[in-house]
C-alpha cells in the first residue's frame, strides 16, 4: 500500500522510480528511503541485472560455440557469426592489426551494452511491481546503462586500456612525452601542454559514460513521465512511439561505444 | 550522481567478462567464421570449376552433336542417293521382269491360241462328221423307207 500511495502522486511517482534498491556495503543491509554519503553502497538493481545480462550474452555464446558445426550451421550459429563479423569488420577497419582482447572487449561492450539498454524497452512498472508484491522490495531500477556508476564504470576499464596500450605501444617515457610535447614543443609549454592533453586523455572515459547515461537516462525518464502523466489507458499514444524510436538508440548508443572503444584504442598504437 | 561502489564491482564483473570473452567465446568463433569462409570459398571454387566443366562438357556436346548432325547428314543424302540407285535398279529389274512375263503371257497366249484353234478344229471337224454322217443317215433311211414301202405296196 505504501508503493500505491506513492505512485498515485506524478512528483512521487517519478522519485520513486528513479531510487536504486542500494546496500550499505558497511553493515550489507539495504538502504530504505535514507541516504548515507558514503561511497560504499552498492545499487543492486543496477549491478544484479547488467550481472545476469552478461552471464546470460556470455552463455547465449559459450552455448553456440559447443555446437558449432562447419557443414550445417544452425539459426543461431549464423545469427552470433553475423554479430561477431559485424564486430570483427569494425575492428578491422578501424584497428588494422588483431588484437584478441581488443576484440573480445569490444563484443563485450556492444553486446552488454546492447542488452541493458534494451531493458529500457519493458515496460516500466511491470517488474518493480512484482518485486515488491512478491519481495516486498520498494525500489528498483531494471535499465543498468541508466546508471552512471555502471557507463562509468565500463569507461574506466577502457581508460585503463588505453593507458596500458599507450604505455605498452609507446613506453613510459613516449607515453609521458606525448602528455608533455604536444601541441607546443618548447619547454616553457610543457605544463601547459600536459594539463591540454591530460584533459584530452580523461574526456574519452568521460564522454563515453556520459554519452551513454545521458541517453538511456533521457529514454528513461520520458517513459517515466509518459507513466507518471497520462492514464494508464491513453499512455500507449506516447510510450509506443517513443519505444520504436527508442530502439534505434538503444542500437545506436551500444554501436558508438563500441566504436569509440576501438578507436580511442587505434589511437594508442599511432604515434603523433 | 551518486557515484558509489556499484563502479568497482561493475568494474570487476566487466573485466571478468572480458575475460571469459576472450579465452572461450571469441577465439573459437573466430576459428570458426575463418574456417567456414575458407570451405565457402573452396565450395564456390569447387562450384566455378564444375560451372566451367559444365561449360566444357556442353561445348564438347555441342560439338558432337553439330558433327552427328552434319554426318546425320551426310548419311541421309548418300541414302538418297542409294535410294534413287535402288530405285532405279529396281525400276530397270522390273521393266525387264515385266518384258519377261510380257513375253512369255505372248507365248502362252500364242500356245492357247494355237491349242484352242485345234481344238475349234477338231470339234468343229467332229461337228461336220456327225453332221455328215447324220445326213448319210437319213439319206439312207428315206431309201430305205421308200424302198420298203415301195416293196410293201409290190407286195400287196
Amino acid at each position: 500500500m505504501m508503493l500505491l500511495s506513492k505512485i498515485s502522486d506524478p512528483i512521487q511517482y517519478i522519485h520513486h522510480h528513479l531510487r536504486h534498491l542500494q546496500i550499505n556495503l558497511k553493515n550489507l543491509k539495504f538502504l530504505n528511503n535514507e541516504r548515507i554519503d558514503t561511497f560504499w553502497i552498492l545499487n543492486f538493481d543496477s549491478i544484479l541485472f547488467s550481472f545476469i545480462l552478461g552471464t546470460f550474452f556470455l552463455l547465449f555464446f559459450y552455448y553456440t560455440t559447443k555446437f558449432i558445426s562447419l557443414k550445417n550451421p544452425s539459426k543461431i550459429q549464423i545469427f552470433v557469426e553475423l554479430i561477431i563479423e559485424f564486430v570483427n569488420n569494425n575492428i578491422k577497419d578501424i584497428y588494422n592489426t588483431h588484437n584478441k582482447l581488443i576484440a573480445a572487449l569490444s563484443l563485450t561492450i556492444f553486446i552488454w551494452v546492447l542488452l541493458m539498454n534494451t531493458m529500457d524497452l519493458v515496460p516500466i512498472d511491470i517488474i518493480p511491481y512484482l518485486l515488491y508484491v512478491i519481495f516486498s522490495i520498494p525500489y528498483f531500477r531494471i535499465v543498468p546503462s541508466a546508471d552512471i556508476n555502471i557507463t562509468i564504470a565500463i569507461a574506466l576499464v577502457v581508460f585503463g586500456l588505453i593507458i596500458f596500450y599507450n604505455i605498452k605501444n609507446k613506453g613510459f617515457i613516449g607515453f609521458a612525452k606525448e602528455l608533455t610535447i604536444h601541441p607546443f614543443n618548447y619547454y616553457v609549454f610543457y605544463i601547459f601542454n600536459l594539463i591540454l592533453e591530460t584533459i584530452a586523455l580523461l574526456s574519452k572515459p568521460m564522454s563515453l559514460a556520459l554519452r551513454l547515461f545521458g541517453n538511456m537516462y533521457a529514454g528513461e525518464m520520458i517513459f517515466i513521465l509518459i507513466a507518471g502523466f497520462l492514464p494508464w489507458w491513453l499512455q500507449w499514444t506516447l510510450s509506443v512511439p517513443w519505444a520504436i524510436f527508442h530502439i534505434l538508440i538503444i542500437f545506436l548508443q551500444a554501436f558508438i561505444f563500441m566504436t569509440l572503444t576501438i578507436v580511442y584504442l587505434s589511437m594508442t598504437s599511432k604515434k603523433k | 550522481m551518486d557515484l558509489n561502489a556499484t563502479i568497482l564491482g561493475q568494474m570487476i564483473s566487466f573485466i571478468i567478462f572480458i575475460w571469459f570473452c576472450m579465452k572461450y567465446i571469441w577465439p573459437k568463433l573466430i576459428i570458426t567464421i575463418n574456417d567456414r569462409r575458407d570451405l565457402i570459398q573452396k565450395e564456390f571454387a569447387n562450384i566455378s570449376q564444375s560451372k566451367k566443366d559444365i561449360q566444357k562438357m556442353y561445348n564438347q556436346a555441342n560439338e558432337i552433336i553439330y558433327t552427328a548432325k552434319h554426318k546425320s547428314k551426310e548419311i541421309i543424302k548418300s541414302a538418297n542417293l542409294e535410294k534413287i540407285v535402288i530405285l532405279e535398279r529396281a525400276k530397270y529389274y522390273a521393266e525387264k521382269e515385266k518384258k519377261k512375263i510380257l513375253q512369255q503371257a505372248e507365248v502362252t497366249i500364242q500356245m492357247k491360241k494355237i491349242q484352242l484353234k485345234k481344238k475349234l478344229t477338231k470339234e468343229i471337224s467332229t461337228l461336220a462328221s456327225m453332221m455328215a454322217n447324220k445326213i448319210i443317215i437319213n439319206t439312207i433311211d428315206t431309201k430305205y423307207k421308200k424302198h420298203n414301202f415301195e416293196n410293201m405296196i409290190n407286195t400287196f
